[in-house]
Formats: C-alpha cells, structure tokens, sequence
C-alpha cells in the first residue's frame, strides 16, 4: 500500500504543478486578453475620432471647392490652353 | 496491540490513497476545465487581434484620407499662385513655338493682335466677346481710365486671359507726356500703379504713344533706355489696321493686315479697340490669319517681340 501511496503522491505532485503552470498561463492570457480589450477599444475611439476629423476635412474642401469654382475653371482653362499649344508644337 | 496497530496504519494508508486520489481527480477536473478556458481565452484573442488589425488598417485608410483631403484644400487655398504658374507654363510653351518659328522647325507662324488706347465702354466689351467666340488671346495696351463702366472692363480683360500691358495713364502725345522725360516717367508709372491698384497685377510690357519712333524723335534715344530701367520691355508692330491713321471700312482694314503679311514669320497686329470698323473686321482678320497659317498668342515678357 505504502508504495501506491507513493507513486500516487509523486503523480499528484507532477498534476499540482501541471495545474499550477496552467494557472499561470491562463493568468497571462487573460492579462494579454484585457490589454487587447482596451487596445481595441482605444483604437475604436481613435478611428471614431479620426473619421469625424476626415468628415468635418471633407466638408470643408466641398465648402471651399464651391467658393473656389471659377478659379478651378480657370486654372482648368489655362491647363487647357497650354496643352494645346505644346501639342500644336509638336504637330 | 501489534495487530491493532497494523489495522491503524492499513486505515491510514487507505486514507491517505483515498486523499490522494481525490487530489489527481481534482487536478484531472481542474485541468479539463482549464483546457476549456484556455481554448476561448485564445480564440478571443485571436479575434481581438484579428479585429485591431482591422481597426488599426481602417485607421491608416481614414488617416490617408484626411492627408488626401488637407492637400486639396491646400491645394485650393494657394490657387492664385497656380493659377499665375500654369500662367507662365503658358507663356513658356508661347516662347517654346516662338523659338520653333525663328529657327524654321515649323510651319506655323504667329500673330500677336494688339489693341491700344483702351479700354471704351461701347466697344471693348464687343472685342471681347469675339476673342472668346473666335478663342483667342490678344494683348490690350490700355490707358487710365476711370469712368464709369471702365473698372469691369480692365477685370475682364485680365480675367479672360489677355495680356494687359501699359500705354501710358493720360497718352497725351502733344503737349504732354512727351514734354520732358520726367512727364513721360511719371504717366508711365501712374497708369503702372493705376493697373496695380485695379487688377493686383504689375504689366511688365509697355508700347509708347505714337510708337517708339515718335517717343525717340520727342525725348531722344533715352527713352527707350527709360523704360527698360523702369522694368518695361517695349514693342512696336510690323502690321497695322490702319485704323489710328484713317477711317476706313472694314474690308479695307481687314486687306491691311491679311494682304500685307508677306513672309513675315511674326506679326504684331496694331488695332484699337475703340474702332467700330476694326470691331467688324476682326473676325475676317482672325480667320484669315489662321488660314495663312498664324497662331495667335497674347504677348509675354520673354517674347522676341519685347524690347528689352
Ligand atoms: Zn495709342
């Protein structure tokens, strides 16, 4: 009996530090799941940021472009022009 | 005793097997449950990283997005300054088939129209409309004018394209700017200035009253010395309406210019905007320039024409 003792003694010891390791490993990853839970969430404030700072650029660029439209279509006019004489040129 | 001890320890032993295997069967449970854990835990974290990635790539798109978008605004903020640069790729690309024309590469010619004395209410704005139909751009030698109507057609001109150069503020031939040298310099920067002051725009071209012949014979070759240090380039012409000189008709206008091109490679086209008869030839002069092969540029500063 006192040799199964023993054996089971050893074997419980090797399964305690099975746990054990595996307690810490599963720590870790649930360290690792947390950081990435907050990371994301982060990144989704940033990407909500972001896309609010490229709404607010977009609008400002169709305001200006609407402002600007008679000079578009005279820099538009001399591009023309110019492409139309260096073509002439090399006729 | 002996026999009761032994029962003891046998009980013992027992229980200690007994403890010890509860402890392997708890392990054993702990680890499946464990392994169960471990496995969500992991594929959580595969999604988390799956789902930063993501977020991290649509971060970098919207940030290039927002680059993109400042650039254009930028782009937009600075178009005057674009605007005079394609200005001056245009006037490089005229100077580039000048060249062409002068060292006989081509076989186009080039014809600068030219309008002096302006600009006049009742007929500047007619000229314009046929350079627009006829898509040309000429040069307007203008003077000071303050009238009413006159501040719209100094814009137009400038905003549709043409050359506006300068040709003197008050172009008093007799009795005036060519008194002295000091009357002419000081007429030629107050029609300078009176440009600057309307158009935000310094003309760096300038044709004397009378043309340089008559500026010579009044104040001497110095003249011509004058404007170049005053920043001017000067120009004359190798073709004229005629319409300065005498009244004429149209068709009479018209044969002074296209009759009278002979070999010349370039022309400077003398009219005046003024002038109903020349306002009626214009587009005959223009077709038939361009069927004798001319193309028609505004004039530049770096033009062979200039006078520098
Ligand atoms: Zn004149």
């Amino acid at each position: 009996m006192k040799k199964i003792n023993i054996i089971l003694a050893v074997l419980l010891i090797i399964a305690v530090s099975f746990v054990y390791n595996n307690v810490q490993e599963l720590n870790a990853l649930k360290d690792t799941q947390t950081q990435l839970t907050q990371e994301t969430v982060s990144m989704k404030n940033e990407l909500d940021e972001t896309k609010q700072n490229c709404d607010a650029k977009e609008t400002e660029l169709a305001k200006i472009t609407e402002e600007n439209s008679d000079k578009l279509e005279e820099l538009e006019v001399w591009q023309k022009r110019t492409a139309e004489l260096q073509a002439l040129q090399n006729d | 005793m002996a026999e009761t001890d032994s029962r003891t320890s046998g009980i013992a032993e027992r229980l200690i097997a007994l403890f010890l295997c509860a402890g392997l069967t708890a392990c054993g449970a702990y680890l499946v449950k464990a392994s169960g854990e471990k496995a969500e835990t992991l594929n959580s974290i595969h999604s988390l990283e799956e789902e930063k990635e993501q977020l991290s790539k649509e971060i970098d798109e919207t940030l290039a997005l927002v680059k993109e978008t400042e650039s254009k605004i930028t782009e937009i903020n600075s178009l005057d300054e674009t605007i005079k640069a394609q200005r001056d790729e245009y006037y490089a690309a005229c100077k580039a088939l000048e060249d062409a024309v002068n060292e006989g590469t081509t076989d186009h010619k080039i014809a600068y129209l030219t309008f002096d004395d302006g600009p006049y209410v009742k007929t500047t704005g007619k000229y314009l409309d046929v350079l627009k139909e006829k898509d040309v751009l000429a040069t307007f030698f203008q003077m000071g004018r303050t009238a009413e109507g006159h501040d719209e057609l100094y814009h137009r001109v400038y905003e549709e394209g043409h050359t506006i150069a300068n040709h003197t503020y008050s172009h008093t031939i007799r009795n005036g700017i060519y008194r002295n040298m000091d009357s002419f310099v000081n007429d030629v920067i107050k029609n300078r200035e009176f440009i600057e002051e309307k158009l935000g725009y310094t003309t760096n071209i300038l044709r004397f009253p009378g043309g340089s012949g008559t500026a010579v014979s009044r104040l001497g070759r110095g003249v011509k010395q004058k404007v170049n240090e005053l920043g001017y380039g000067w120009v004359d012409w190798n073709s004229a309406t005629g319409d300065g000189l005498e009244l004429l008709s149209p068709a009479q206008y018209r044969d002074n210019v296209l009759k009278k091109t002979g070999n010349t490679k370039i022309l400077v086209v003398l009219m005046h905007d003024y002038s109903a008869n020349t306002l009626s030839a214009l587009p005959e002069i223009i077709d038939g320039l361009r069927a004798q092969g001319y193309v028609l540029l505004p004039l530049f500063y770096d033009s062979c024409m200039i006078n520098k």
